[in-house]
């Protein structure tokens, strides 16, 4: 009985995605003809049965940039980029949005060692790395085991060595995977929708005004108080701004 | 005798007529100003109307002679009616100054004319106190500005001076006072230039005198005399500062006509061209006391933070353009402050306008008019701001913090704020801010974005990072504790297994000597296939538990290594091989019983033997 029901369900699930994929489809040839309005919607449709791929944001951030609404489009081509990170396609477009926005921040430039690692770890997502990281323990496990139980020297050494490095392994896996994690999902980033906003130096509206930031800049968000954010640049500035100034990615 | 003194008294009268009508009317007149101050010339004149001679004059003890006499006549003829008439006038004059105050009579001199002496009247002078304190109790004389005189300042000299008026001499900081300068003089003046104006340290002054207009005169009687006053400053002074500032005297040099004395001249001519009383054209200095205005400073309670400084009574209001535009385009916003007060010195506005407005400094239009009772009028601001940016921006309220003198308050009054909605400008993307592109960026505008991915159309569902969730971290410890599983597991097994083998060591012998028996009682039986096939189990039984030898194992080659490997001497080893093999060809080759006795013993001695050396 219990098979039965997750057949019924694993069945269900497929025609759902099956649905799904038409329905990206569809969205696609309205993009295709230029229809952006009628694209933009069934993407959101899709997002709201809460689906979502890397393709799915990527184009849905093409969408808002062939109606020129900047933010809208940067904010999807994060999101994009947070499930494929080495996707040079979404990179491309995002560099693109990107010029588009008005204020132009500075970004703290990086070591050369940093943007070897930060290229190698942009070619899986998080959890890519993530799992890879089970695998080889796995792995080293069942070389443990081999060094363990076997008799004969050769399968001992065999099992040990086996084991050493799929250990290794596993380690830098989930080094890549925590440095993929820190770049992408550690920061709670957002991007600024409102064209023009001043930055404060408290939460509050009558507190000194700091600098003024416009709509396309991405954003850290550090700490919240009632309905403020307080945010800090790419270049290192902070402040505080209205929570519903931006959007979350 | 009524009818004789009568008679005598018409004598007397008709004597006099006649000698009269003889020697006409003389008359002989002392006059002289009947009020004067100390210190004051003034003219004591004596008028015969007929030549005489031996004028004596009593003695002026009350007075000092400053000149005297000088003598003066006059004659005119008259043609009347064919009847000729002469008539002369002879004048002594004395100039005289008096010394102290009081009520003095000067005696009446005597002249002798054709012998007969004459005498003049007695001549009363009131002799009053100087200048100085002459005019200061004339508080209830009028002055033209203000409502109290206080300040004032007299003049020098008695008859020439300059008194300075203050509307208020307690002003506070900020607040307009006007002074008023004005010129006293009992002699015509016939001109006069202002050599220096007073200092004003401490006060910003604006004229309230047209520059070439005639001052306004009026008379004014101080103590008796009368004197002619004349407006010839008027200030609008407004103190920068508290505390005690002084205002400096204004010197006036004048160029006045003064009756002056002359001695007598030996000249003939002079005496008889020049007149007696002749004016001199003298040139005179006159300066005003300084006069002190204690500056009230601006109280600190109730002071506004934004208070800059504004004095007087104000309204302000203020217009804006328009409030819905596109970015790029202007917006007109003016403030305007109207009143009465030192509009002249507010201070430039500063309004909070929101980022990304262009601002300008603001154009100021001034409708101001300085009169006697201050500054007022209006001023205005215009501010033009520019916003580069679309959004809905607010300009906040203005505040403006006055302190208002007559009620000795600070007041605040405050614009309305403004909401300014601001489209998108036409020709977009804002290029103000920092929108140079660089090298970099020129190569990327000549491309587009990529197109979107239609081959992949894979979704799933959102789900939450599989990275640092629970599920990861207990999928990364299985490994772990499998293997920790695993290495107990195995060691118990082993250490199992080590045990089985002690068991059966220890076993071993009990085991042996059963078989043995069983071999025993088989052999008394003469069950010698039984015997035999114990004899084989015992030994081989003995063996392979003693050494733990699987049972798979067992061979002679095994028994003999292992026997060696324990350091079996060979003699014994062979004693083994030779028994078990006798067993064998016993059982498995019929017919060749060998003497059941000597396998029995040999057993035996096997066994005990190897118990000693086998541990």
């Amino acid at each position: 009985m219990r098979t039965l029901i997750y057949i019924v369900l694993f069945l269900t699930q497929s025609f759902a995605f099956a649905g799904a994929e038409q329905q990206l489809d569809s969205a696609n040839k309205y993009y295709a003809k230029g229809q952006f309005e009628k694209a933009k919607n069934i993407y959101h449709a899709l997002l709201s049965q809460n689906l979502e791929s890397a393709t799915l944001y990527f184009n849905l951030g093409n969408t808002y940039f062939k109606g020129n609404d900047f933010p809208a489009a940067i904010l999807y081509y994060e999101k994009a980029l947070r499930l494929d990170p080495g996707n040079a396609d979404i990179q491309h477009n995002l560099r693109f949005a990107n010029n588009k926005k008005i204020d132009k921040i500075e970004e703290m430039p990086l070591l050369f060692y940093e943007e070897w690692f930060n290229s190698i770890s942009t070619l899986f997502s998080v959890d890519g790395w993530a799992k890879s990281t089970i695998l080889f323990t796995f792995l080293c496990m069942i070389g443990l085991i081999i060094y363990l139980i076997s008799k004969s020297i050769a399968y001992k050494k065999l099992g040990f060595w086996i084991g050493m490095v799929m250990l290794l392994l596993s380690l830098v896996s989930v080094g890549l995977a925590q440095h993929a994690y820190v770049n992408s999902y550690a920061q709670h980033t957002a991007i600024v929708f409102e064209p023009t906003i001043t930055v404060k130096s408290s939460p509050s509206e009558v507190s000194a005004n700091l600098f003024v930031i416009h709509e396309g800049t991405k954003v850290v968000i550090m700490d919240q108080v009632d309905t403020w954010y307080r945010i800090k640049l790419q270049d290192g500035n902070n402040g505080w701004i209205p929570a519903e100034s931006v959007k979350d990615i | 005798m009524k009818t004789k003194s009568v008679v005598k008294t018409i004598f007397i009268f008709i004597w006099m007529l006649v000698g009269w009508q003889v020697s006409g009317q003389v008359r002989f007149v002392a006059s002289a100003k009947g009020s004067v101050s100390v210190g004051e010339q003034f003219r004591l004149t004596y008028e015969v109307n007929a030549q005489g001679d031996n004028l004596k004059v009593p003695p002026f003890k009350d007075f000092s002679t400053i000149a005297g006499p000088s003598q003066s006549s006059s004659s005119s003829i008259s043609i009347i009616n064919g009847r000729t008439t002469q008539s002369i006038t002879v004048g002594y004059t004395y100039v005289l100054q008096a010394t102290k105050e009081g009520k003095f009579t000067i005696p009446s001199a005597s002249i002798r004319v054709d012998g007969k002496v004459y005498e003049s009247n007695p001549v009363t002078v009131m002799v009053v106190k100087g200048n100085a304190s002459n005019a200061g109790t004339s508080g209830t004389g009028k002055q033209q500005s203000g409502n109290q005189s206080s300040g004032q300042s007299g003049g020098g000299g008695n008859d020439i001076f300059i008194k300075a008026y203050a509307s208020k001499t307690n002003p506070y900081q900020g607040e307009d006072i006007v002074v008023t300068y004005k010129l006293y003089t009992k002699v015509d003046i016939t001109q006069y230039a202002i050599n220096k104006t007073p200092t004003n340290a401490g006060f910003w002054s604006q004229s309230l005198m047209a520059k070439n207009a005639q001052p306004k005169q009026t008379t004014e009687i101080i103590n008796g005399e009368r004197y002619i006053v004349a407006e010839i400053q008027k200030l609008a002074l407004t103190p920068q500062r508290s505390g005690a500032l002084k205002l400096e005297g204004l010197e006036l040099e004048c160029v006045a006509r003064i009756k002056t004395t002359r001695r007598m001249s030996d000249d003939f001519f002079d005496n008889f061209f020049g007149g007696f009383e002749t004016y001199q054209n003298v040139k005179r200095t006159v300066k005003s006391e300084p006069l002190t205005i204690q500056v009230k400073a601006l109280p600190q309670a109730g002071k506004p933070i934004d208070f800059s400084g504004a004095v007087g009574n104000y309204t302000m209001t203020s217009k804006i353009d328009r409030t819905k535009l596109k970015a790029n385009e202007a917006i007109s916003l003016k403030y305007t402050i109207s009143g009465k007060g030192n509009l002249n010195l507010l201070e430039q506005p500063k309004p909070v306008f929101p980022p990304d407005f262009e601002t300008y400094d603001p154009k100021i239009i001034d409708n101001i008019s300085t009169t006697e009772s201050g500054n007022a009028g209006k001023r205005t601001y215009e501010f033009v701001m520019i916003p580069r940016t679309a959004g809905t921006f607010t300009i906040p309220a203005y505040t403006f913090s006055y302190f208002n003198p007559a009620t000795g308050k600070y007041a605040t009054i405050t614009s309305e704020d403004y909401t300014i909605d601001v489209a998108k400008g036409d020709g977009s993307a804002p290029a103000v801010v920092g929108g140079t592109s660089n090298q970099e960026d020129i190569k990327m505008l000549s491309n587009d974005i990529r197109y979107i991915k239609v081959n992949d159309l894979h979704v799933f569902p959102k789900q939450p990072l599989f990275y640092r969730s629970d599920f990861f971290w207990i999928l990364l410890l299985l490994p772990l504790l499998i293997l920790v599983a695993v290495a107990v597991i195995w060691r118990k097994e082993l250490q199992k297994r080590s045990n089985v083998a002690l068991m059966k060591n220890r076993k071993a012998t009990r085991i042996a000597r059963k078989r043995l028996k069983t071999a025993q009682k088989a052999m008394q039986e003469n069950n010698s296939s039984v015997f035999f096939e114990e004899i084989s189990k015992a030994i081989w039984g003995y063996l392979a538990d003693k050494m733990n030898i699987a049972m798979a194992d067992l061979s002679t080659d095994t028994i003999r290594l292992q026997l060696t490997n324990q350091e079996i001497d060979d003699i014994l080893t062979e004693r083994i091989v030779n028994l078990l093999a006798d067993c064998e060809f016993a059982r498995f080759a019929p017919g060749a019983a060998g003497g059941t006795e000597q396998t029995y013993a040999q057993a035996i001695a096997i066994i005990e033997e190897l118990e000693n050396k086998l541990k």
